[in-house]
């Protein structure tokens, strides 16, 4: 497993200067304009992005084939995906959770939005992800666009809910939304080997 | 006799083509020649072996074990060549070296290079930079450099050059030189073939027609060239296809039977492929 999660980190190391540059952009702004938003979406974006790059590169190089080959399960398979999303999510969710300590990010609502998104991005991909395996990753692009797309409209919708209500409620229903991202991620996964198992190379 | 592999009753349907009851074996320590033209199973057999097809139906079993119930341990005794790379092309050879200690327990680094040097191939280079030539060659240092017993080749040879392809010939010859090594190997170039293997096994339409010593292949089989008059006066069961070209007939035909008076040609592994293949049946 730790293998294929090297091979991954190798294969979109190419990017990860354009990933950086564009990481720092939105901690940026987010630094700049009091607006935790920027940077919280971001990491959603990341979430997703990188692990479906990992795997777009693997479906170019038929790497799978190798590697069941090798000896690596199907089952393995599958769930190295997930874990890379969470190699990708923990540090970039860490983060936000720092930025709370600066003195102008530091409210309660802010804390509800970080929480939010952190199961805003397990969502994300845990529904963005089995459907890769299912159709491939070009045929997914469009899909993973309309869950970005819908992410920034709940986002705008979540802000105005925010604003609206404020206090210990939101951060109840975010800390909801993060539990339920932490459950569906197991099915998500779950359902990915599934497919896996199913599936011929 | 133990077998490296044994395959029986193997089916398995796509839309338009399907593996129909495939059987054969690879014996320890002997190197089976896979032939057949371009979708007749080959690459589906090889793939059901390997576990990157689900069978639907019978029984392969790879070290004396069923090879869905194969562990990592077993699998990481079988070096394989899948045709492509299949290997990261983003990653040069020292990435690649990196990724596979840990993917395979007996990972020997310093066998790798020693192979990626004989094979000339450069280790800070990303490996979509290397030509067709050299992915196969890499495919190949991989393949042989994590202790396996037995290699599953399909097409290794395609796309190189004659000196690269008497080169990887060469490694194989080594490789067989420990008796508990065994060796599956497809190719279209049937003349690399003839000098590696031991058997050969023949697929046509997802069926296999025989799986043959190599050399009984010639006591068997012999080509004749001649008329549709003697054509005719032939005995049919000793005729296994034929051909009817525009200066008389030609036909594969069983020595065995064979009682005609006509002296026979050496029938190599391609003319056997080819009658049984394109030949009409009598």
């Amino acid at each position: 497993m730790f293998g294929l999660i090297i091979k991954d980190f190798k294969n979109v190391f190419g990017m990860m200067i354009y990933y950086l540059i564009l990481l720092a952009l939105f901690l940026t702004i987010t630094l700049l304009s009091d607006n935790i938003y920027f940077y919280i979406g971001a990491v959603v974006f990341f979430t997703i992005s990188v692990p479906l790059s990992a795997l777009a590169y693997d479906e170019k190089d038929n790497w799978d084939k190798f590697a069941l080959a090798a000896g690596v399960s199907r089952n393995q398979l599958a769930v190295s995906r997930y874990l890379l999303a969470l190699a990708v999510l923990f540090p970039l969710w860490l983060i936000s959770f720092l930025l709370l300590l600066a003195e102008d990010l530091r409210s309660y609502e802010n804390l509800s939005v970080v929480l939010m998104y952190g199961g805003i991005s397990l969502l994300s991909t845990e529904i963005v992800l089995p459907l890769v395996f299912r159709i491939g990753t070009e045929k997914a692009r469009l899909l993973y666009i309309i869950v970005i797309l819908a992410v920034l409209v709940l986002g705008g919708l979540f802000a105005a809910w925010v604003e609206t209500i404020g206090g210990m409620s939101v951060l109840i229903a975010s800390l909801c939304i993060l539990a339920v991202g932490i459950v569906g991620f197991f099915i998500s996964m779950k359902i990915s080997c599934s497919i896996y198992r199913h599936k011929d190379f | 006799m133990e077998n490296a592999i044994y395959v029986a009753g193997l089916y398995k349907q796509f839309s338009g083509f399907a593996l129909q009851n495939v059987g054969f074996c690879v014996p320890k320590g002997s190197v089976v020649g896979f032939i057949g033209e371009n979708g007749a199973g080959k690459s589906t057999t090889i793939k059901s072996i390997l576990g990157l097809v689900n069978p639907d139906g019978g029984k392969i079993e790879v070290f004396g074990k069923a090879a869905p119930s194969l562990l990592r341990e077993d699998k990481n005794k079988i070096g394989a060549v899948l045709g492509e790379t299949c290997l990261p092309e983003n990653l040069n050879i020292k990435d690649i070296d990196g990724v596979m200690r840990h993917i395979f327990e007996n990972w020997n680094s310093s066998v790798f290079f020693a192979y990626a040097d004989r094979f000339s191939l450069p280790r800070e280079k990303k490996v979509k930079e290397f030509s067709r030539g050299m992915q196969q060659k890499l495919s190949l240092a991989v393949a042989l450099s994590h202790g396996a017993e037995l290699l599953i080749l399909d097409e290794p040879t395609s796309g190189l050059d004659p000196v690269a392809r008497d080169e990887i010939l060469d490694i194989l010859y080594d490789f067989m030189q420990d008796e508990e090594h065994s060796v599956l190997i497809s190719s279209h170039i049937v003349s690399d073939l003839e000098k590696l293997c031991d058997y050969i096994l023949f697929i046509h339409g997802g069926k296999v027609i025989f799986e043959e010593e190599k050399d009984s292949l010639r006591e068997k089989y012999g080509v004749l060239k001649c008329t549709a008059e003697q054509f005719a006066e032939l005995d049919p069961s000793a005729v296994v296809a034929y051909h009817r070209g525009e200066f008389g007939m030609s036909a594969l035909v069983l020595r065995e039977k064979y009682r005609g008076e006509q002296a026979l040609e050496t029938a190599n592994i391609e003319d056997v492929m080819l009658y049984y293949a394109r030949g009409e049946r009598v």
